[in-house]
């Protein structure tokens, strides 16, 4: 997936364009924040234009758009009148808020993770002397699939079992307990996987 | 894990935890977080903090290290970064700064009860001061505005008169102290149940 064509260009700035994308779109007044994939996607264009083609079709973000504003007739306080229905202003402003930031951030991630790899994330990371964060965090954005998975399983199999219909509070708390273990369990295998890949010995349990 | 002390040395162990426990708090903030604000849920806050504390505990009983805790807060704030939610900055602040309350008490406290129940107790209640401390700093308000904005919408939730603006006040600290306390006992229950099923050693 990555480009040869801007390799010369080093990783921190990758790095800089990548907290542009994403600081910007948090620290920017939320009557600004439209400028955010604005810019994002100009940067873009200049330094990836392969990567336009990544950014989804025109008629998908069209109907994020869509259903971003159409959750506005349906929220309290409507204190706005559009072809006569009534529709919530203030929730207006928070979805173009929420578009426009879920825009430019998936920009920067494109951009992002196009032009570097997580090698050099984590020597980065290292050279910041951050070594313990950067070997967990790569480890953890691969992992949430994983975990969201397991988690969305075992609900499914409480379910089919009776699910909260009796001994709700004790139900609630053994579905906690199954939640950790498989975390647990989880954890371990990964550990056992690191270790075989030549990373330090780990004590024995 | 047998007879090993605390270390602020790293293993692979310890680091595949913090991975896996960091992700399962960064995607609870992600979900619940953002369900419950678009929701307008009362004590969102006290609810997010809870959950907190519940994995960060529960997740830092099987992880020999000091600042795990802390470590955990960070993953979950950067997962925290990419959710689309509304207001993302002082969210972000607020599971760095809860993670740094947990382990500063749960560390002079040496991992006792007491100790869990206190750093649950006053990482909860931190949430209200982070409130105000938001509200200043990021949104330019006043402090009595956020009190009084904290006050209504108390009073409405538990169903208390406005004139009475001490006792909800002193009511909502109560109640997130509780439940604060409430989630770290939980969480040392939970962890020690885990062990005993998973056959480690208990500490």
């Amino acid at each position: 997936m990555r480009s040869n064509k801007y390799r010369k260009a080093s990783f921190e700035f990758y790095l800089g364009v990548f907290l542009v994308f994403v600081f910007c779109p948090l620290l920017l007044p939320g009557d600004l924040l439209f400028t955010a994939p604005a810019a994002a996607f100009i940067i873009l264009i200049i330094f990836d234009k392969k990567g336009i083609k990544e950014l989804g079709s025109f008629k998908f973000w069209l109907l994020i758009l869509i259903l971003f504003f159409v959750m506005t007739f349906l929220l309290n306080p409507r204190d706005g009148i559009f072809l006569s229905i009534p529709y919530s202003v203030s929730n207006l402003k928070l979805a173009g808020q929420m578009f426009f930031r879920a825009l430019s951030i998936y920009i920067g991630i494109i951009l992002f993770t196009r032009n570097v790899s997580i090698e050099e994330l984590v020597q980065l990371m290292r050279k910041m002397r951050l070594k313990e964060f950067s070997t967990s965090l790569p480890i953890a954005m691969n992992i949430v699939p994983l975990i969201r998975k397991n988690i969305l399983q075992i609900i499914t199999a409480f379910r089919i079992r009776g699910g909260f219909r009796r001994y709700r509070i004790k139900n609630f708390f053994m579905l906690l307990m199954t939640i950790f273990i498989n975390t647990i369990h989880t954890a371990e295998e990964l550990s056992q996987i690191m270790t075989l890949k030549g990373a330090k010995k780990v004590p024995e349990k | 894990m047998k007879n090993e002390k605390r270390s602020s040395k790293v293993n692979v162990r310890d680091t595949a935890f913090i991975a896996v426990f960091g992700a399962l708090w960064g995607l609870s903030e992600i979900l619940f977080g953002g369900v419950l604000h678009s929701f307008q849920v009362p004590f969102t806050g006290l609810v997010m903090a809870s959950v907190s504390i519940l994995i960060a505990v529960t997740g830092s009983s099987f992880i020999q290290r000091k600042g795990s805790i802390i470590t955990m807060g960070l993953i979950a704030s950067f997962m925290k970064i990419f959710s689309i939610g509304g207001i993302i900055l002082t969210p972000v602040l607020a599971i760095i700064i809860e993670a740094v309350i947990l382990e500063i008490i749960i560390l002079i406290g040496r991992r006792t009860l007491l100790s869990i129940c206190i750093a649950g107790g006053v990482t909860v209640t931190y949430t209200i001061l982070h409130r105000v401390i938001g509200g200043i700093y990021f949104y330019s308000l006043d402090v009595i505005q956020i009190l009084d904005k904290m006050i209504t919408s108390a009073s409405k939730n538990l169903n208390l008169d406005l004139t009475l603006a001490w006792i909800i006040m002193l009511t909502i600290i109560l109640i997130h102290f509780l439940a604060g306390t409430a989630a770290g006992a939980l969480s040392w229950w939970l962890a020690r149940k885990i062990k005993l099923r998973l056959n480690y050693e208990i500490q």
